[in-house]
């Protein structure tokens, strides 16, 4: 702070820093808010999700133990089995007020599904539902992963818009404005010394008048020295400057 | 494939040979699960109840070393226990008690050879493919360990065809099987294995099982052929009913495949055939299938409770006509049925366990009641028999 | 059969051999048949019933004593067939002149009588018995099923073995009436009288 030569340009100079702070100051937090509202939706969004996936879940683990009843353990059927995608995840990307976040969608190859013939001797319908159910099942998760991955991308970036927001509204520009400060503060100082010197040189100019005017007519030699004198006298050194 | 050595006998000299496997497993019928239990287990709030309130049943053994009870932990001991029975039994029987007693276990290793053959085309480890494997079907562990080492290639899968045909009772069928298929595609018997599902080589081997135990059972005669040959002839029409039912939707029920390949499906015995299945054939729907089958009474009620579309679904209305049958093969004596009877109802009250405890792990206290339960006096069938006397 | 015997000592049938019997021979023959087929049904009853008693009582212990009736009651049809044994071996008297020939007025009526009287009446309690022995080892073997089920079940189809262990006391009851009127002469008849 101190390092700032307190001069008018530099005034400036921290004016215009102190501006641009300010209007960065109030996008950031307009950012911030922005992307607060998003943060709440998004938390109702996945606790909505998990509240009907925990359904969904129960649903579709059921109706698994109940084709297990109807058709037996089929799982290392199709396990074993060669299987081909039905359905794949498709990665985007949503912009929130410049945030960029990630997207899953699920997407179906159109390929054609394993294991149909499941449970033809006994339970396929079961089996038909257990299929539907965990596809729903697997939407809604791809749905919360989806959610969760943004939620916390945008807890990042909230994080990071805030600490900003903050940093220069309690450091930035309180900094510059205490720069401003001392800068007015020397000014203002250098102003009274110049106005104290100003009048002590009128008042040692009338000083010298009046000598003059009483031994011009004595020694005008001395007139010459006396003049220089008064120069010689003044010293910078004498006068610290106060720092506050 | 086999032939019987001779009738099992008749009342008066049945029990020379089969009394006593005869008395065993009927003395083993009291380890079936009581109405009681049966209460007590689906009031249960925790599997740690459950597990209590197993140790005072037949099953005290089986869950007495498990230190924490998980459905799939239950379902592997209590398989392990019939297990352990039928092997007891199998050791004491003599022929041909002992044929029928193997045919039982045919269906088994059918679905192992499945499993192993499947594994093994995706490169699956084979500890972990034995491991899966129902212990009711294993063949001698070389023979299992040799099945999915073949190479994949032509010579490699004459190999296996080699092994698996020469070596384990159900090789026939597959021979059978191959042999339809190729005839069918034209083509060699990896294409078989590779392009079709596995549910349908299972299916078809399945078929051949059954008609070959129906013939075997027939050779018997006696009491055996009337009441095994009855359980078949209905296992028989549930495979071509639910194959019917279950191919809808899938590219099975395709007009040309109707005729070609679903009908090969449906076993040439039971009830339906051969005027049933022929008209099976040509069902593309299920209102068809409802036509079809209001035309046979004994299937007419199964179908009407789909129909109804209420919670309960037709397996369960199978289970529970599986189960009366079966029960009611327990009401004869001196005859094999009940060797087949014991190990489907343990099975279907293995089935009841895992439903139940799964049930309480899921907290799914609604559902909980919906099983089959086995020689239970509350059965509906058992019911109204008693209100009519 | 194609050298027919033709020497005077071969009989020429079966109906000779039949006719031609010595009615002791008939009547040791219905104490051999009735005490024989006597105990084959017993021990056909008892192996029907016990093994089925064996193997229920792998999982029903407590059925084995109890079972034992059974066993029991087929055991009876063997003693059934040894008391009409004795009953008939008593009846069996050897003349009181021993000779090679028979004297002209031997009573001839009555000791065909007891002879072919005696057979049938060992015959009549033999097969009864083989019968009576089958159907209570049946009967046997249900019960110890069905007691290893429910042992309320026991007393019911105990009736049904006592009826079917009624079955021989039928036969005995015929066979000793049969034989009472089975007199073996023991001297000739007197002439005069």
């Amino acid at each position: 702070m101190s390092e700032v030569p307190p001069t008018r340009m530099n005034q400036q100079v921290f004016k215009g820093k102190k501006k641009a702070a300010e209007s960065g100051h109030k996008l950031l937090k307009k950012k911030a808010d922005a992307l607060k509202v998003k943060f709440r939706d998004y938390a109702k969004m996945i606790a909505e999700t998990k509240g009907t996936m925990s359904t969904d879940a129960t649903t579709a683990f059921f109706s698994l133990t109940q084709a297990e009843y109807a058709a037996g353990n089929f799982k290392q059927k199709v396990a074993e089995g060669t299987l081909t995608a039905r359905v794949r995840v498709g990665a985007g990307i949503d912009n929130v007020a410049g945030v960029k976040l990630p997207v899953f969608t699920i997407y179906e190859t159109g390929g054609p599904a394993d294991n149909q013939s499941l449970g033809l001797i006994g339970g396929g319908k079961k089996v038909v539902q257990v299929r539907e159910r965990f596809t729903v099942f697997l939407s809604q998760l791809i749905k919360l992963a989806s959610l969760q991955t943004s939620f916390v991308t945008l807890d990042e970036a909230m994080k990071v818009t805030n600490r900003r927001v903050n940093a220069l509204e309690n450091v930035t520009i309180p900094k510059i404005q205490n720069v401003l400060d001392y800068i007015d503060r020397e000014l203002d100082e250098l102003e009274r010394e110049d106005f104290t010197r100003l009048k002590l040189v009128q008042g040692k100019k009338e000083e010298v008048t009046v000598n003059v005017s009483d031994a011009t007519n004595k020694m005008s030699k001395l007139d010459i020295n006396q003049d220089k004198d008064i120069t010689a006298t003044f010293d910078a050194q004498d006068d610290e400057d106060v720092v506050f | 494939m086999s032939t019987p050595k001779g009738p099992h006998g008749g009342l008066s000299d049945f029990n020379i040979h089969h009394g006593f496997i005869e008395a065993l497993i009927r003395g083993m019928r009291c380890s079936f699960l009581k109405d009681a239990d049966y209460h007590h287990i689906t009031q249960c709030e925790n599997l740690e109840d459950v597990k209590l309130n197993l140790s005072e049943t037949d099953y005290a053994d089986a869950v007495a070393d498990m230190t924490v009870l998980t459905p799939s932990d239950l379902q592997a001991a209590a398989i392990k226990k019939l297990v352990t029975e039928f092997k007891y039994v199998r050791t004491q029987a003599v022929e041909p008690l002992a044929t029928f007693l193997d045919f039982i276990t045919y269906e088994y290793m059918i679905e192992n050879i499945m499993l192993l053959l499947k594994g093994a085309l995706s490169g699956r480890d084979i500890n972990e493919l034995l491991a899966q494997c129902h212990p009711l079907g294993m063949f001698k562990d070389s023979t299992m360990r040799s099945i999915p080492t073949f190479e994949p290639n032509a010579k490699g899968f004459a190999d296996l065809y080699q092994t698996v045909l020469v070596d384990t009772p159900v090789g026939p069928y597959f021979a059978m099987f191959l042999q339809e298929s190729s005839n069918a595609m034209g083509g060699e018997v990896r294409n078989v294995i590779e392009e079709v599902e596995i549910e349908i080589i299972k299916s078809s081997l399945i078929k051949y099982w059954i008609e070959d135990f129906t013939q075997y059972v027939e050779k018997l005669g006696g009491e055996t052929a009337e009441i095994m040959g009855d359980l078949l002839k209905v296992r028989a029409d549930t495979n071509a009913i639910n194959i019917t039912l279950n191919s809808f939707g899938t590219p099975l029920n395709e007009p040309a495949m109707r005729a070609s390949d679903r009908k090969r499906l449906y076993p040439a015995v039971g009830h339906l055939y051969p005027s049933g299945t022929s008209m099976l054939t040509d069902v593309a729907t299920e209102e068809e299938l409802g036509r079809v089958l209001s035309l046979f009474p004994q299937y007419a009620s199964i179908w009407g409770v789909h129909a109804a579309g209420s919670d309960k679904s037709i397996d369960d209305a199978f289970y529970e006509r599986d189960v009366m049958s079966l029960e009611l093969a327990f009401e004869s004596q001196m005859h094999f049925g009940v060797f087949y009877a014991y190990v489907k109802l343990k099975e279907q009250e293995i089935r009841n366990l895992v439903w139940i405890t799964e049930c309480i792990l899921q907290a799914q206290k609604d559902e909980i009641n919906k099983f089959v339960p086995v020689f239970s006096f509350h059965a509906p069938w058992r019911a109204s028999a008693s209100k009519a006397r | 059969m194609s050298d027919v015997c033709t020497s005077p000592f071969c009989n020429a049938g079966w109906g000779e051999l039949l006719s031609h019997m010595s009615p002791y021979g008939f009547a040791n023959f219905g104490i051999a048949f009735g005490l024989g087929f006597s105990v084959v049904g017993a021990a056909w009853g008892i192996w029907l019933t016990g093994s089925s008693l064996v193997g229920a009582a792998v999982k029903a212990p407590r059925i084995r004593s109890k079972n034992l009736i059974s066993v029991i009651f087929c055991e009876a049809t063997a003693i059934y067939g040894v008391i009409m044994a004795i009953i008939l071996a008593n009846k069996i008297k050897k003349p009181d002149e021993e000779s090679y020939q028979l004297p002209e007025n031997w009573d001839f009526p009555g000791f065909y009588y007891a002879g072919y009287g005696m057979f049938s009446a060992g015959l009549s309690v033999g097969l009864t018995n083989i019968a009576s022995g089958v159907s209570v080892g049946i009967a046997g073997s249900s019960c110890a099923l069905a007691d290893a089920q429910d042992a309320s079940l026991f007393v019911k189809i105990l009736i049904v073995e006592i009826f079917a262990s009624a079955l021989g006391i039928f036969g005995i009851i015929v066979g000793i009436i049969e034989s009472n009127a089975c007199n073996f002469p023991i001297a000739a008849l007197d002439n005069g009288n």
